[in-house]
């Protein structure tokens, strides 16, 4: 599923990335993004992820936030800029191919091949990022606890991934550099297909708000908004305008300096 | 003696001279061509295992690279690939068997028996020794083998044996640290070995020979019987009724007995009519005789 704008769309491949648009990999699904310089991104079942800005050039660059899944960083060359924002731990890889999963709070990253550079944010009580890791590293972090670097991917780790994270991913980007391949089945976006990201971290939230405001005027949209308030609380002015709408004499008096200004209500 | 034992004395020694004879040569032949069948068989094990080793090293093995970053793959071994496919072979020809005997193998299914290991110390005795061919016996019956030295000619191999350090982690993960390391280049670490059975294809040579004498024998014997039976109605008895016709006419009876009838035109036939005639002019004579 791909969301751009409000609009909610079925993958096709071939399809352009844009900023912004958010991806959600169905249960049994792989998507995979390359780049213009041979580096790609694979996107195993469940993952979620937003493109949060996609800057065009010729080396591989793009800030994204990953709620949780598998990715496979394949490609990376020196010149490249990625950077992959989790729950858990935040992933750059400088060069060669890293593989990632995250889910629950937790995290597992292996370095196949090349140098990857891990950030924060920790999670609480972890205190061992940043790190760098080289290849055949494999790095763990559960909640509470600090994470651990160790010199080959657990079975567990192995067994979590999807089988093709396993071998050298495919290119098919040449068969779709002179043909513009449109997103298929345009449905305005319901607001559990967003949910997530309606709920995610306050930086990425308050985007959402701007993004998603002519929604709200949806009703089911709307209904679910109120029901969800407390989780995204910067929605209470679009939700409810007119408690924030000043009376014209306390705005007066403000502008005498008689009156401070209400506090916004809160859920 | 008479002539149809006598005839017979002669067929019978020739007959056996020429059985033996063919025997003697076709027992060579097919001995020759199930010892050419076996080795031919051996050749043909150690070649699709050479090719399976190919086929494994340079398509195979590239393809698992990368997940061989994960866990080891014996898939992606040579030596693996062609016992495996060789493993799958046994299962229709249990009498037949490929090994990568090996003196210090990772794997320690390839670590090689007694005989086996003697075989390798030959080739590391004997390095440009290109291969050794022998007989044993074994539980499934006597068996040919065909050995080739394994000599590690490229730096590459030592990728994976030359330390414990220097080799995969999960390969060392898989098979521990204390087999299959410490080789260098140029040495005979093992030799493969291909053992088939000989015991099938010397029964099938045996089973043909027998065949073929048998054939032999029954043809040789309808010829017997075929060249008796003609030496009797064209030779024996036309000749024995003449003959005791002659004797009864020498002895002036029978002397008005019609004339000895035979058809054929040969020898016998010549031989009768000139017998008629002279018993006409006997006859004759004696009749001129009775006259005067």
């Amino acid at each position: 599923m791909l969301v751009r704008g409000v609009t909610r769309y079925a993958l096709a491949e071939g399809v352009r990335l844009q900023s912004g648009d958010i991806i959600e990999v169905g249960g049994k699904g792989l998507a995979q993004i390359e780049f213009p310089d041979g580096a790609a991104l694979a996107l195993g079942a469940g993952t979620r992820m937003l493109a949060v800005s996609m800057p065009r050039g010729k080396a591989a660059s793009g800030n994204f936030y990953v709620t949780q899944g598998a990715l496979k960083i394949s490609g990376v060359n020196r010149d490249a800029r990625l950077r992959f924002v989790t729950p858990v731990i935040t992933l750059q890889p400088a060069e060669g191919v890293a593989v990632a999963l995250v889910s629950g709070g937790e995290g597992s990253i292996f370095v196949e091949s090349g140098e990857t550079r891990l950030d924060g944010p920790p999670a609480k009580g972890a205190a061992t990022v940043p790190v760098r890791l080289k290849s055949g590293d494999f790095f763990t972090l559960k909640p509470g606890q600090k994470g651990v670097v160790a010199p080959r991917p657990s079975p567990a780790f192995i067994g979590a991934l999807p089988k093709v994270f396993l071998d050298t991913l495919p290119s098919r980007m040449a068969r779709y550099k002179e043909r513009e391949v449109q997103p298929r089945q345009p449905e305005p976006a319901t607001y559990a297909e967003v949910e997530t990201w309606l709920k995610g971290p306050p930086d990425v939230r308050r985007q959402m708000v701007k993004r998603f405001e002519q929604r709200a005027s949806d009703p089911a949209f709307r209904a679910a908004l109120i029901t969800n308030l407390r989780f995204h609380s910067e929605w209470d002015p679009v939700l409810y305008p007119e408690k924030y709408e000043k009376p014209e004499a306390d705005a007066a008096g403000i502008a005498r300096g008689e009156l401070a200004p209400a506090a916004p209500a809160r859920r | 003696m008479k002539l149809i034992v006598k005839f017979n004395l002669v067929f019978l020694v020739v007959f056996l001279l020429g059985l033996a004879a063919a025997g003697y040569v076709s027992n060579q032949l097919l001995q020759k061509n199930a010892r050419d069948e076996i080795v031919l068989n051996a050749r043909l094990v150690m070649e699709s295992a050479l090719a399976t080793r190919t086929y494994t090293s340079t398509q195979v093995g590239p393809l698992l690279q990368t997940q061989m970053k994960y866990s080891f793959l014996p898939q992606s071994v040579p030596a693996y690939a062609a016992t495996e496919v060789f493993n799958g072979l046994r299962k229709t020809f249990p009498e037949y068997s490929y090994k990568e005997a090996t003196l210090n193998p990772t794997n320690p299914r390839n670590r090689a028996n007694d005989w086996e290991a003697d075989i390798v110390n030959q080739f590391r005795g004997a390095l440009d020794k290109p291969e050794v061919v022998g007989e044993r016996d074994t539980p499934m019956g006597r068996s040919f083998y065909i050995a080739r030295p394994m000599q590690i000619k490229a730096e590459a191999c030592l990728y994976c044996h030359s330390t414990v350090d220097a080799a995969p982690k999960t390969l060392v993960d898989k098979y521990g640290p204390a087999n299959g390391f410490g080789w260098k280049v140029n040495e005979v670490i093992g030799a493969q070995i291909v053992s088939v059975p000989t015991e099938v294809p010397i029964a099938r040579a045996n089973a043909a020979f027998k065949t073929f004498m048998v054939s032999l024998t029954v043809v040789f014997a309808f010829i017997f019987i075929a060249l008796n039976l003609m030496l009797w109605y064209m030779v024996i008895r036309p000749v024995t009724q003449l003959s005791r016709l002659a004797d009864q006419v020498s002895q002036g009876e029978n002397m008005d007995a019609p004339d000895f009838v035979v058809k054929s035109s040969d020898e016998i036939g010549v031989l009768t009519q000139s017998f008629n005639r002279m018993k006409k002019s006997l006859v004759q004579a004696m009749k001129m005789l009775d006259d005067a």
